[in-house]
């Protein structure tokens, strides 16, 4: 057996962003953009307008079965899944269904622990990485609502679509996993759908954007807005 | 100040005034006919032509007579013009910019020399319905009628090479909409923002304040005080949070569930409030008269808005008919101005004018004519004056008192009708108003609120008490504050404004009722006495109302004569249905921004970077080929090839109920496969027709690996879901990882020896046998293997982790240099298969096919309990085939049929009888000729061989029957 090359994760935009002339970082084996232009103009664009960021790398599971949800509780209280800087949630799909997301690379870990109390249940519980099966984009900045309401029918004032919740709905004419994850004071959603349509919904995104100024963001802004 | 250049090329502008909305400090120059004109920022189009003394800006629709402003507010067709690209542009309410190119439409060869409007000689030939009875023999003729009928009528032009605009679409969410900016709606919406509620507030002029924006109180002492307050409203407006404004923007229906559409431009709103303001307003009722449609007859608040807004004098002698109050005020504005208001033509009798101008218009000089009417505009392209005439004690015109003035502008103020469209579309009911001779809202369903001359309130004060009880209920009705039992809303009566219900003169000329589909008094009176006497019925016979303006100007007036006619009562005539859209919208707007779901694979860059030629399949973007198929398809023979199969659906089936669900919903045998095989399967509906096919792969004891074709991932998984929903699902759980996985067909004699130098995992023959998945890390990541072969060669399915797509791809490429390997795509794989006699489900098969009659009889067990589809195959395996899918040789190698020809067979007489077609064909690089697959009746088709007839081109070609694959029939090569 002979490989030269150690093997990357690439996400679904990283041909868009390639072609932007960014500069990457590594980050649980993910190739991810670090800085656009300056790190200082993406928090500026994200702070007053609105800005969009490639997530991909935030790991994804999901948990199937009856008893779902007492095998999820059960993980919990072992090990509870970790809860870090907004990224880690769990969000039930269906009443037998959850989806759950962790940042880059805790996956593994989240689905081991999952396995094995699901298996101790001896309940029929199944859990799926779909990391790579999704792209994710989050949207964020004060335009990010309007933004939102050029391709998605879904009311996303606070009062309607509080923080931390999700929900599935059409965007552009895909389907679409949208959950609010407010970064601080600043309104942000998260758009998890399928990776294969991850350009086409980043495209759209940008052009929908446009009258807003919207910019993409790398990893250092991202991180930056996070810490507040 | 103005200066004497400025008076010779703009005539009619009046000197500067408060409340204008042009700035006249910059002036910007545009053409309408190729002519030069100015106009300064601000401007319409209208206006600006109309300030240079234009008076002719359209045409009408069929007899292409000529036509000026008539409404100034974009609810009539009389000032449609082609801006650039853009056809039926209203000129009156499009913002003039510089440069722009207008240009009239519809008319040959010129707009003031239009000889189509010769059409009205034979006028007395095309009565109302003409079309319907003269143009439908002899038949054959009907494209010589249609392309002059086009020529003739019609609306603009579009060109079909017009660039595609930008349009875009936006959802809104709010607690109340009002619709209509006027003192009412602002009046409505601020109520409601203040008791709490989240406002939307659109109105259709480009600032708020209504009609308050151009009718400026002549008599300071008579006005309400809100009207002087205007500024201060808006202030109020900009400052209330809870309000967002949106101008520009029309309403254009109301749906279930208090869902809105409404249009800016480019853009189209979708809405979804709780509740409903309808402050539309009014739509000023044109008199019929003869030559009523004269450029220089213009309705009193056409002049207004012209004058207060853009400092436009449309004449310089006025006379005005009138029937009410109105008709006074626009006179005592003019006057005001200096416009010198040649005569004041009044229905009513002296002592029923109580207007508060009247004795200072009398007193400057006007002459008031008293119980008068208008019997006609004089004038050919322009008025030139009026003809007025006494009525007699019995309401009746004496033609013996007919007089002329002279003027060069008639002004209609005869009434109002109410604006309520959307009231109506959401269910609400009206009545006659005797008094007001309005139609008025007198119920709507919860939620939905009239307010200000939409309810038939016309002063301003009791507009404004109104709208403060409607936007409390409104917010009320939504939860904030209280609920004050507020359904309907009773008019203000106390200052009518109407008195008359004569709608229209007698006379001996035309005299349009709809401006907008060339509609006369005598076309309705002919088209009730021929039986079309129901108001719906005179609708749609006549086409009366259903033109640019959806009745705006001619409906009330339609029903007033229509009662009239049938000697019925108004509220016996009813109203035609209001239906959106309620102002006419582009198909652009509609249509919104171009958003077509496109997906690509994780390596699709490389494709690209690669020379593909992509080609979409479903959703997909697919690589065709590289450059030249027949060489790719060489190279997967001889050497090894490698192909992005990613979108192929990918379904993961866990659980101890999964193989009880496999032998339902696939036609062969799946319990006894053991883990570690791999199966192809044909899945069918009820009716036994094939609904997809591909392979599944038992990878441990509940772990089930299922593909799909391509475009069938969703739906399949859709169809799964249904089922497992439905009471299959027990022991079962289902997950689509077509997106996880990204899967590559590493195909040909090489194949083996290009994967052996990325894995560890034993390739050989007897380790990893046909049809079998195994799991092995590849250029280090885990990975799926599954060796089977579409391609007719060994090959091995890798399907890698979607993020690794382009590691593994790439490391397959470099692995495979030394032997050859070369990229393929979909036509080259599309060859390969049809070499095999492999069929596609989608194109070899069709919504009739089931897979005993498309020769996969070997992939049915009609001896399993039972599965989709067996009653159906069952009865068709007793009677027999009606067709038979086969596959076929051209007798002349290099004619290649194209898919989807006919199969024919002549009789003695040369007459053809079609038998089959062809589904599938190429020219074979590997055989060096032209094979394909068809349908054939399988008395032929059972025979190998059998020569039959394809139609190309008109010519019978021959073909013969083969049946097996056409390569390696005994399937060595993919058992290597
Ligand atoms: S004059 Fe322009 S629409 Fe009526
Ligand atoms: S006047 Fe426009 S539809 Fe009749």
């Amino acid at each position: 057996m002979s490989t030269s090359k150690t093997p990357i994760k690439l996400t679904p935009l990283h041909s868009i962003t390639q072609r932007l002339g960014v500069t990457f970082t590594e980050e649980q084996g993910w190739r991810i953009p670090e800085v656009y232009t300056t790190e200082e103009d993406e928090i500026t664009a994200a702070r007053e307008r609105v800005v969009l960021a490639d997530e991909t790398p935030n790991g994804k599971l999901l948990l199937e079965g009856d008893h779902a949800e007492s095998v999820l509780m059960d993980a919990l209280d072992l090990d509870p899944l970790q809860v870090n800087e907004g990224r880690d949630g769990i969000y039930c799909l269906r009443n037998d269904l959850f989806f759950i997301t962790t940042p880059p690379g805790r996956e593994v870990r989240a689905q081991k622990k999952l396995t094995t109390v699901s298996a101790a249940s001896e309940q029929f519980v199944t859990v799926t990485e779909v990391t790579h099966g999704r792209a994710e984009i989050r949207v964020i900045g004060p335009a990010s609502q309007e933004l939102l309401s050029k391709v998605c029918g879904l009311d996303f004032h606070p009062a309607a679509f509080p923080n931390e919740t999700a929900k599935q709905s059409s965007l552009a004419k895909t389907t679409q996993l949208i959950i609010r994850r407010d970064i601080g004071e600043l309104p942000a959603f998260s758009i998890i759908g399928t990776q294969s349509l991850g350009v086409y919904v980043w495209d759209t995104l940008i052009e929908a954007g446009r009258e807003f100024g919207v910019v993409p963001i790398g990893r250092a802004a991202l991180a930056e807005l996070i810490k507040g | 100040m103005r200066t004497e250049h400025d008076i010779l090329i703009t005539p009619n502008r009046l000197h500067p005034k408060g409340g204008e909305v042009i700035d006249r400090t910059t002036t910007i120059r545009f053409t309408f006919d190729g002519v030069e004109y100015t106009a300064h920022p601000g401007d319409t189009v209208a206006s600006a032509l109309t300030a240079a003394g234009v008076q002719v800006l359209s045409r009408s629709f069929k007899y292409h007579r000529p036509r000026g402003l008539l409404c100034c507010s974009g609810h009539c067709p009389n000032c449609l013009v082609q801006i650039g690209d853009e056809p039926n542009v209203r000129a009156c309410t499009r913002p003039v910019e510089a440069g722009m190119e207008v240009r009239a439409q519809n008319v040959w060869p010129s707009l003031n020399r239009d000889l189509l409007s010769l059409t009205q000689l034979g006028s007395r030939f095309m009565p109302v319905g003409f079309y319907y009875k003269t143009f439908i023999r002899p038949q054959k003729l009907w494209p010589l009628y249609e392309h002059t009928l086009r020529h003739i009528a019609g609306l603009g032009e579009v060109h079909i090479d017009t660039p595609l605009g930008e349009f875009d679409k936006q959802y809104l969410h709010t607690d109340v909409v009002v619709a209509g900016g006027g003192p009412a709606g602002i009046g409505a919406a601020l109520a409601a923002a203040e008791a709490g509620a989240q406002v939307l507030l659109f109105d259709e002029n480009p600032t708020l304040g209504g009609h308050l924006r151009f009718t400026v109180p002549m008599d300071s002492s008579s006005p309400p005080e809100a009207s002087k307050n205007l500024p201060e409203l808006l202030e109020a407006v900009n400052h209330q949070p809870n309000i967002t404004v949106f101008t520009d923007t029309s309403v254009l229906g109301w749906y279930q569930d208090h869902w809105l559409c409404a249009v800016k431009g480019t853009r189209l709103f979708k809405i979804r409030t709780k509740s409903v303001i309808v402050a539309t307003g009014a739509y000023e009722v044109p008199l019929i008269f003869d030559n009523n449609d004269l450029p220089g007859v213009m309705l009193g608040s056409a002049v207004q808005r012209l004058v207060h807004l853009f400092g436009v004098l449309p004449g310089k002698q006025v006379v005005i008919v009138t029937a009410n109050e109105d008709g006074w005020d626009v006179a005592a504005d003019l006057q005001s101005l200096g416009v010198n208001v040649g005569a004041i033509v009044e229905e009513r009798e002296s002592n029923a004018c109580s207007s508060p101008y009247r004795d200072g218009l009398i007193n400057a000089g006007v002459p008031v004519f008293y119980r008068h009417i208008i019997v006609e505009a004089l004038g050919s392209n322009a008025v030139r004056g009026a003809k007025i005439t006494r009525i007699d004690e019995h309401g009746e015109i004496s033609p013996k008192t007919t007089q002329s003035l002279h003027c060069d502008l008639i002004v209609t103020s005869m009434g109002w009708t109410p604006a309520t469209e959307l009231a109506y579309m959401a269910g609400g009911k009206s009545e006659y108003n005797e008094e007001r001779a309005e139609i008025i809202p007198v119920s709507t369903p919860p939620g939905i609120y009239v307010v200000g001359r939409a309810s038939g309130t016309h002063a301003l004060d009791s507009q404004i008490a109104e709208a403060q009880q409607i936007g409390t209920a409104a917010a009320a009705f939504v939860g904030f504050g209280e609920v004050d039992g507020l359904t309907a809303h009773s008019p203000d009566i106390s200052k009518p404004r109407r008195t008359s219900e004569r709608v229209c003169v007698p006379g001996n000329k035309k005299r349009f009722v709809c401006y907008c589909e060339d509609v006369t008094d005598e076309d309705v009176q002919t088209a009730i006495a021929e039986g079309y006497d129901s108001i719906e019925l005179l609708k749609r016979y006549s086409t009366i109302s259903m033109g640019p303006c959806q009745g705006a100007m001619c409906s009330m007036n339609t029903i007033h004569l229509c009662a009239h006619a049938n000697s019925s009562t108004i509220q016996e005539t009813g109203t035609t249905t209001a239906r959106p859209p309620t102002t006419p919208v582009t198909l652009g707007a509609l249509a919104g921004q171009n958003m077509e779901p496109v997906q690509t694979t994780p390596i699709h860059q490389w494709h690209l970077d690669h020379g593909a030629d992509m080609m979409v399949a479903g959703f997909w973007l697919r690589p065709n080929h590289y450059g030249d198929p027949a060489s790719e398809a060489m190279g997967v023979r001889e050497r090894a090839g490698l192909i992005d199969v990613s979108p192929l659906g990918k379904l993961q089936l866990t659980g101890p109920g999964v193989p009880e669900l496999l032998e339902r919903i696939y036609t062969n045998q799946w319990k006894n496969l053991p883990v570690g095989r791999v199966r192809y399967g044909v899945m069918c509906n009820d009716e036994g027709v094939v609904l997809n096919d591909g392979v599944c792969a038992h990878l441990n004891d509940e772990t089930w690996y299922m593909t799909t074709t391509s475009t069938g991932a969703t739906p399949i998984f859709e169809w799964l879901q249904w089922w497992l929903q439905s009471g299959w699902g027990e022991g079962i759980h289902l997950t689509d990882l077509t997106d996880a996985y990204s899967a590559f067909n590493l195909a040909g004699p090489q194949s083996r020896a290009v994967l052996e130098k990325l894995t560890d995992r034993n390739l050989t023959n007897k380790a990893f046998p046909y049809m079998r998945v195994r799991s092995a890390k590849v250029a280090d990541v885990p990975c799926r293997l599954l060796r089977i072969g579409f391609t007719g060669e060994l090959s091995y399915e890798v399907h890698c982790p979607s993020a690794y797509a382009l590691h593994i791809w790439e490391a397959l490429m470099d692995a495979g240099r030394e032997f050859g390997i070369a990229p393929f795509g979909v036509e080259a794989q599309r060859i390969l298969r049809l070499e095999k006699a492999h069929i596609i489900v989608g194109q070899d098969t069709d919504a009739m096919s089931d897979p005993l009659s498309a020769n996969m009889a070997w992939a049915v067990k009609l001896d399993k309990p039972d599965f989709l589809g067996k009653p159906s195959l069952m009865r068709i395996s007793t009677e027999g085939p009606k067709q038979l899918l086969v596959g076929f040789k051209m007798v002349d190698s290099d004619v290649v049929p194209d898919e989807g020809l006919q199969i024919v067979e002549p009789d003695a007489d040369g007459r053809l009888t079609i038998t089959g077609w062809v589904t599938s064909s190429r020219f074979s690089p590997t055989l060096a000729e032209a094979i394909g697959l068809c349908w054939l009746p399988p008395e032929l088709a059972s025979q190998d061989g059998a020569p039959f007839t394809i139609r190309i081109d008109g010519n019978l070609v021959e073909a013969r029957v083969h049946h097996d694959a056409f390569y390696d029939p005994d399937g060595e090569r993919l058992r290597m």
